[in-house]
């Protein structure tokens, strides 16, 4: 019987599809279209920050897997067998070890100072690098946005941070201040000269190239030749400070990593992978957005279904006379109940199908190609299909409710009154 | 088997509140309808008539007293028991026709079958018999704003036979036809009642009162 109802009710909501006003069920398959996508890309776009931003700073400065000094350490000791040791774990691709130290570089130095004007410097993290090995690893030659890129014989050489520069971080020394650490430079271009201290060590040196990235760490940061600043701080090749590493997109990260533990790189330095390496930070964040969006695609959930519940009441309403005609010939609540819940899932899915259409074919590969720019990070959309599976299966199931609730609502009244429209 | 009582009540009564006045629209009635019979129940407007095919045919509940259904009194009956004597037991042919708008005369027609069987190849075939058979083979398709009022009413008549009923209710079948249709319908179901069907008739035309076997007149809600 129950069967039976069902497929008279699947019978009454395809004639009331095919003979009822389309502009109604367009409306609705809009809004759940509308809802779909609010609930499926609000959410994606909010969580893809912190997850671009993540990317971001995988792609252009950790690698897969980011080697620093044990926290007793300045340096990461034995640099040398650690990188022999990266390069002999399966999986291994590249990797670009770096020298770093903190300096004050100074530009427009040349420039007759007046008493009441401070100096045009900046305190900053100078990166010694090899070019090849870290434009091979963090693709840092495609991060220069003026100028050229460092080679390996230019000594003299250097690549500026963008937020050192004045016209890109927008703030300038205040006149008349202590000498400015934390500010900007002015006027400085490629082929500037600028002086660079670096512990008791001065040097002149020419702006090559303006660096930036969406990572913070590379657009505050001066990178030289490597050679040359091993040279300036007086040390040892092995005696590194930071290890970007990059492996074959086929090997997991974690199973690497576990593998130069295991080898007793832990001994000497801090391995962690790309993620580990950024902290509980952006966890937090990436939770926090997610609970963001899945609040704003709740409400959207909740206006959805209202609007469903509304047009079904007026549609059923309308139809009160023609469900008592359908109650009087023998027709049973379930199967007049069904057809308006049917009515409702099939909006439903219809809008949702509508939706992953143009989520996966449209909106995602749009956004993939033409990431949303936002300040510290490429956005991107997340939207794992078992994620949007999920979501989905709600919006139905709240449908199914705002449609059945109505429709029995309407089914429950007196027979004979409803027919006779009292 | 002439003497079977199919439907009968007990001291009908059924009143209606409109605000604080208490109508009564049947006060006592008793009557009992044998198996085979054609039975008019006529009256004058406001008398009780429609309310009475109402509480008979378990379109709505009476207030006191009880219908009895092949002897058993309906007033114990389920909202689903009622439905399915409605589906199975007896056909209703409304003064306004009733039919669904958005679907096809076929499809009015079957949609009880449909119900009943849940097989939708035979109700068509079995649809379209009794759309012929009134007269509409070659209105199958059309939709209720198609169709006149005699066509309606025809379609109407033949969806309360598809579940070949006990009892054919029929509530002022001719009220909105011009006299001429009027007849072909009221022919159809002297002819219906000729072939054994029981058929109970509300009509305040008198002219077609006697073409019934029986007539129960009402008059301010009780059987005169």
């Amino acid at each position: 019987m129950v069967l039976r109802s069902l497929r008279v009710g699947f019978f009454l909501m395809v004639r009331y599809m095919r003979h009822g006003s389309p502009w109604a069920s367009l409306l609705i398959i809009a809004i759940m279209f509308l809802t779909f996508l609010n609930v499926i890309v609000v959410r994606g776009v909010l969580v893809g920050l912190p997850v671009g931003a993540s990317i971001s700073y995988e792609k252009e400065y950790s690698g897969n897997v980011l080697i620093t000094p044990l926290p007793d350490q300045r340096h990461i000791d034995r640099t040398k067998l650690v990188e022999h040791t990266l390069a002999s774990i399966e999986g291994y691709r590249a990797h670009s070890a770096r020298y770093l130290v903190s300096g004050l570089i100074r530009a427009n130095y040349k420039r007759p100072q007046k008493e009441t004007r401070v100096p045009d410097q900046v305190g900053t993290a100078v990166v010694g690098i090899d070019p090849l090995l870290e434009d091979d690893v963090t693709g840092l030659g495609d991060l220069v946005v003026e100028g050229m890129y460092l080679t390996e014989y230019n000594e003299t050489g250097v690549l500026l941070g963008s937020q050192l520069l004045e016209r890109y971080a927008g703030e300038t020394p205040e006149a008349g201040g202590t000498p400015d650490t934390t500010g900007s430079l002015e006027n400085v271009f490629p082929g500037s000269e600028v002086r660079i201290t670096i512990g008791d060590v001065a040097g002149t040196y020419t702006v090559l190239g303006i660096v930036e990235g969406k990572v913070g760490e590379n657009s505050r940061r001066v990178y030289m030749n490597g050679e040359r600043l091993r040279k300036i701080l007086g040390g040892s090749v092995d005696k590194k400070d930071e290890i970007a590493v990059d492996i074959m997109p086929s090997v997991s990260v974690d199973r690497y990593v576990a593998e130069l533990n295991a080898a007793g790189i832990g001994e000497y330095a801090i391995v962690q992978s790309a993620e580990d390496s950024q902290g509980q930070f952006l966890d937090d964040i990436t939770q926090t957005f997610d609970l963001l969006g899945t609040g704003i695609g709740l409400i959207g959930i909740v206006v959805a279904a209202i609007t469903v519940f509304i047009m079904v009441f007026i549609v059923a309403l309308n139809r009160q006379k023609q469900i008592g005609i359908l109650k009087g010939i023998g027709i049973n609540r379930l199967a007049i109940e069904s057809s308006y819940v049917f009515l409702s899932i099939f909006y439903a899915l219809v809008g949702i199908s509508l939706g992953l259409l143009v989520l996966y074919f449209v909106i995602m590969p749009y956004i993939t190609a033409h990431p949303i720019d936002f300040p510290f990070a490429d956005g991107v959309l997340v939207a794992p299909w078992n994620d949007t599976f999920v979501r989905s299966f709600v919006l139905v199931a709240t449908t199914l409710l705002a449609g059945y609730i109505p429709a029995r609502m309407i089914v429950q009244k007196n027979t004979i009154n409803a027919i006779l429209g009292r | 088997m002439e003497n079977k009582i199919i439907v009968e009540t007990k001291n009908l009564v059924k009143c209606y509140n409109v605000g604080e006045v208490v109508t009564r629209a049947l006060d006592g009635v008793s009557i009992s309808i044998n198996e085979g019979e054609f039975v008019a129940i006529d009256g004058k407007s406001g008398s009780g008539k429609s309310t009475l095919l109402h509480l008979l045919s378990l379109l709505d509940r009476s207030t006191e007293g009880g219908v009895f259904v092949y002897n058993e009194d309906t007033s114990q009956f389920s909202r689903e028991r009622r439905v399915a004597i409605r589906l199975s037991t007896f056909g209703y042919v409304f003064q306004d026709y009733a039919l669904i708008p958005e679907l096809t005369a076929l499809e009015n027609v079957i949609l009880p079958h449909f119900m009943l069987t849940g097989r939708f190849g035979d109700c068509t075939k079995h649809g379209t018999e009794l759309l012929e058979r009134v007269g509409l083979g070659n209105r199958l398709h059309n939709r209720p704003s198609q169709l006149s009022g005699g066509e309606q009413q025809r379609v109407a008549i033949a969806r309360a036979l598809v579940n070949s009923p006990h009892v054919l209710f029929a509530d002022e079948p001719t009220a909105n036809l011009d006299s001429d249709t009027s007849e072909n319908i009221l022919s159809i179901i002297l002819e219906l009642h000729a072939q054994g069907l029981t058929v109970l008739m509300v009509t305040h035309e008198p002219e077609y009162a006697r073409r019934a076997g029986r007539i129960i007149t009402l008059a301010d809600g009780q059987v005169v």
